[in-house]
């Protein structure tokens, strides 16, 4: 299955926001970046972390799904698309739903405004702007084989937050020793170096 | 509702995996099962359709420029002595559906008309109690001397028929506009 697609690595983002510049620059939001890089501790750590729409598989689009007037629609390749302007109502509901925070709310244009990995782009074969840009290969676009193939690290698409599991079409980049992406452990383990309290398990929240 | 009923009910509702439910199929998530029309699209529409009709009227009005001039058709209608003053006669011409009609008005004089309403091409009668050529679908009123409209709808005057008298006989020689 040789299907296009981003794959993130925080390990190599060096958080220079070539990406976020790069996106700046697309027409069809000039002046606003749809990716974000995350300082994740700042006062503790160096670490960055680009942020881009994951485009969820399974179950499909959290985001679409919550949209109470289809504004959100999805294109024959996977790929999530923006709010549609002359459908959007600003609800919100959106920015709510989606597990990774993705969806940005344009307050002023009352639209919702996030990654459609450069649909334009990636239809005829190139790459999206930020991939096109990040000098470290942190977003880097290709096949998976082609990622197996070149890169070091472990693609996940596959993301748990307590029983629920998304599936996106974005791979993250995980270190070997890491078998898959659970939120919740990860939270929990956090959580007990911190206090020591017990997370609750969570009750699956998509449909 | 008894309680067997419950089996048909959804309860898939958070189980998880679950096959798209009915009215998933209305209000669908993917592009090509949504009937979105862009503003590019309805453009499109608008103009091409507004082009299609421009482009059909002005071939119509072009044929019809052509296809109506100049029919002179020599065609005798009636006596003279048939047709008493102050009655009409309706007859064929110039083709054998056209309606016509021929008016012999208080005076003596002969006239001679196309039936067809100028308005929406109904038959036009006389009615020479009141002097005037009648349209009964909306009331359109045409003056039986010159031939032009006086009430209702009708904006242009009836086509009239050039005739001549030959030994009694009225000979209908040419519709003119």
């Amino acid at each position: 299955m040789a299907i296009k697609t981003l794959f993130v690595d925080p390990s190599r983002c060096i958080g220079c926001r070539s990406c976020e510049a790069a996106c700046r620059e697309c027409d069809s939001h000039k002046g606003e970046s749809m990716v974000m890089v995350d300082f994740i501790d700042r006062g503790k750590s160096v670490a960055t972390q680009p942020t881009v729409c994951m485009h969820c598989n399974d179950p499909v689009a959290p985001c679409a799904q919550v949209c109470p007037v289809m504004a959100i629609l999805i294109t024959p390749e996977g790929v999530v698309q923006m709010a549609e302007p002359s459908r959007c109502i600003g609800c919100r509901n959106c920015v709510y739903a989606c597990p990774f925070g993705v969806p940005k709310f344009d307050a002023e244009a009352r639209l919702m405004k996030k990654c459609n990995l450069c649909y334009d782009r990636t239809v005829q074969g190139l790459k999206p702007w930020c991939a096109q840009a990040c000098p470290t290969g942190a977003l880097w676009y290709g096949d998976y084989e082609e990622f197996v193939a070149q890169r070091n690290g472990h693609p996940v698409n596959r993301t748990l937050f307590g029983t629920q599991q998304v599936n996106t079409r974005v791979y993250h980049v995980l270190p070997p020793e890491e078998p898959m992406l659970d939120i919740v452990a990860l939270l929990r383990e956090a959580e007990a170096k911190e206090a020591g309290t017990a997370w609750q398990d969570q009750e699956a929240w998509v449909l | 509702m008894s309680q067997g009923d419950n089996k048909n009910l959804d309860l898939s509702y958070n189980q998880g995996r679950t096959l798209p439910r009915r009215w998933r199929s209305q209000f669908p998530l993917h592009w090509d099962a949504d009937d979105q029309v862009s503003r590019r699209e309805l453009l499109r529409f608008t103009v091409l359709t507004s082009g299609a009709l421009f482009g059909g009227t002005s071939m119509l009005a072009v044929l019809d420029w052509f296809g109506t001039t100049g029919q002179a058709r020599t065609q005798q209608v009636v006596a003279a002595n048939q047709v008493p003053e102050g009655s009409a006669y309706y007859f064929n011409y110039p083709a054998s559906d056209d309606q016509a009609v021929l008016l012999h008005l208080p005076g003596g004089q002969f006239v001679a008309y196309s039936q067809k309403c100028t308005h929406l091409s109904c038959s036009v009668y006389y009615k020479p109690e009141r002097q005037e050529l009648l349209c009964p679908c909306h009331d359109g009123v045409f003056d039986p001397v010159t031939g032009d409209p006086v009430a209702g709808p009708p904006q242009r005057a009836l086509p009239r028929i050039r005739i001549r008298q030959e030994n009694g006989m009225i000979i209908a020689e040419e519709e003119t506009a």
